[in-house]
């Protein structure tokens, strides 16, 4: 155990100046909680002065930034200079997870709360959010599995309930996507007066394996962002299955009958 | 001869049948392209697996979801190239049991593209959260403390990888921003008794020598030369940049000018060495381009060659 308790206290100091900082000042008190021997104190003491703290601070802060600005980068750009102390705050009430998507979900969640709380007022963040979330959420679905899934579905359920490919996402947006993330991309700042405002609609098709984003008119919009449970009859719908955007699925009293 | 010479005399045969690959660059996405185009330059692709896949952990029905498109770009290269692995999250250093569900992806893709041998960190990444379905991530590769309590750790972890995946298994020296003061053996005297009671291999990763080297203030050169060199079969060889007054591993761009000092007389005293790495951070690559990375790969197989010319001469 003894073991285990100094490298848990290793990679706190590692990753917080003010955890080291509380070391250098009162050694017992900040060290209470590790079971620790006298020579892992002593070294765990001797570590939170030396200056290599700082770097693997430093280093610590870049590895997971770079997961956010990886999967969500136009979000990091919207926020700018409020980008630390938003960061900040997601790091504090969660460890790091190396897995990239739990971590962006995680972070996309606590920036989408933050908005939700009226605490970051940002022009164009929360659909951007949402849509950097979904584009990854679907590049990194198992597609073998997920298009297994969806043959099977449709030879046993011909007539089973309509919803959309798994491998693939409807962004909502209230400004006109494809020039909003053109400016994005960029890294232009904000304002975007040339933008739309609006309601819009962005398919993410990842069912080929590389991703295709195309605009979808109002009621299509409307439709498949629901995700599942869309009236087969609905305008639109028929041709949207032809397609292979919208799939057959298993039945909700089949699913309810084999728990 | 005692049992530990015994053993390291079979190591040593061991390594001693490995392929001689030659010079080569660990895969990063910025290298797609490059690895299409200019195959002729590598004599192999290192890949790092972990990064083709995402561990969604031991308790999800399916725990590793691969990245098709990662996983096209290898099959692809692999068509070309020997593959060889070196991945980053075994976290062999937690002082938590072996994560045997991860040894076996790293099985299963070893057999994959019967990579010749595969290697990792001697470090650790993770450690167990709050409850069994959770775990830590310090965020880095952080240090394992060289006492003899740690070794007998990871002998069982290394024997145990071994018995599952039957090629060589080499775990690479740590790059290290604080030092731990009353050690019980120096780095290389725990890397050497590491390998010589499991036979595992040693990929020695030369910047990360000269990283502690220049901030911890010793030889980089005696430090090498303590290393038993029979068990090293790859090198990486990497550039690095400041950080808070601190020279760092960053692979910033081309390989430090004191690895290129060192390499020669490292790569003619290393008898079993197999393989020549470049790594950079795929952030540089815009900046060197691909005549950039073909530049690094000449140079680190002019080393080899002269080495391996004069071998066999």
């Amino acid at each position: 155990m003894t073991l285990l308790a100094f490298q848990l206290a290793l990679a706190e100091l590692s990753t917080s100046l003010e955890a080291c900082e509380r070391v250098v000042a009162d050694p017992a008190a900040a060290l209470a909680s590790y079971d620790l021997t006298p020579v892992e104190r002593r070294r765990l003491e001797s570590a939170a002065r030396q200056h290599g703290m700082r770097v693997n601070v430093s280093l610590y802060r870049y590895n997971r930034i770079t997961t956010l600005v990886t999967v969500l980068p136009g979000t990091i750009h919207l926020l700018g200079a409020r980008a630390r102390a938003v960061v900040d705050e997601f790091w504090a009430g969660r460890a790091p997870d190396r897995n990239m998507r739990r971590e962006s979900e995680h972070f996309a969640a606590c920036v989408l709360r933050m908005i939700g709380e009226g605490r970051l007022e940002v022009p164009y963040l929360r659909e951007t959010v949402e849509f950097e979330l979904a584009r990854y959420q679907v590049a990194v679905a198992p597609a073998g599995p997920l298009l297994a899934a969806v043959d099977e579905a449709a030879a046993r359920w011909p007539e089973g309930p309509l919803a959309l490919h798994p491998l693939a996402r409807v962004a909502a947006f209230t400004h006109d996507p494809l020039p909003l993330l053109a400016h994005l991309a960029w890294k232009h700042p904000p304002p975007y007066d040339d933008v739309a405002e609006g309601e819009f609609y962005l398919l993410l098709d990842y069912r080929t394996g590389g991703l295709e984003q195309r605009p979808l008119d109002l009621s299509t919009g409307r439709m498949l962002h629901a995700g599942s449970g869309i009236d087969a009859g609905a305008p639109g719908a028929a041709r949207l299955l032809a397609e292979g955007i919208l799939v057959r699925t298993q039945p909700a009293e089949v699913a309810h009958a084999s728990r | 001869m005692t049992v530990v010479e015994t053993g390291r005399h079979l190591a040593a045969e061991r390594l001693a049948r490995l392929p001689r690959l030659g010079v080569s660059v660990l895969y990063n996405p910025s290298l797609r392209d490059f690895v299409r185009d200019h195959a002729e330059a590598l004599d192999y692709l290192a890949i790092i697996p972990d990064r083709a896949w995402q561990d969604e952990g031991a308790a999800a029905p399916v725990r590793y979801l691969e990245a098709e498109s990662q996983v096209a770009i290898i099959d692809r290269a692999a068509q070309r190239l020997p593959i060889v692995g070196h991945s980053v999250g075994l976290s062999i250093g937690s002082a938590d049991p072996l994560d045997t569900g991860h040894v076996e992806q790293l099985a299963r893709w070893q057999a994959r593209y019967a990579m010749p041998w595969h290697s990792d960190h001697l470090s650790f990444v993770r450690l167990p959260g709050v409850d069994a379905h959770t775990e830590l991530s310090p965020g880095m590769a952080l240090p394992v403390p060289y006492d003899h309590e740690v070794l007998d750790m990871l002998v069982e972890r290394v024997d145990a990888v071994q018995a599952r995946i039957p090629v060589p298994f080499l775990l690479e020296n740590n790059v290290y921003y604080v030092d731990l003061p009353e050690q019980e053996m120096s780095e290389p005297e725990f890397l050497n008794a590491l390998a010589a009671r499991t036979g595992c291999g040693l990929l020695l990763d030369v910047h990360n020598v000269v990283v502690n080297a220049t901030n911890h203030g010793f030889g980089a050169r005696d430090f090498i030369f303590a290393l038993d060199l029979t068990a090293v079969v790859e090198l990486h060889i990497a550039g690095g940049s400041e950080l808070e007054g601190v020279y760092t591993d960053s692979h910033a761009g081309p390989v430090a000018e004191r690895v290129w000092e060192l390499l020669p007389e490292v790569v003619a005293a290393c008898p079993n060495l197999c393989a020549i790495t470049f790594e950079f951070h795929e952030g540089w690559f815009p900046k060197m381009g691909a005549e950039g990375v073909l530049r690094e790969l000449r140079m680190a197989r002019e080393v080899w060659d002269r080495h391996h010319v004069a071998a066999a001469g």
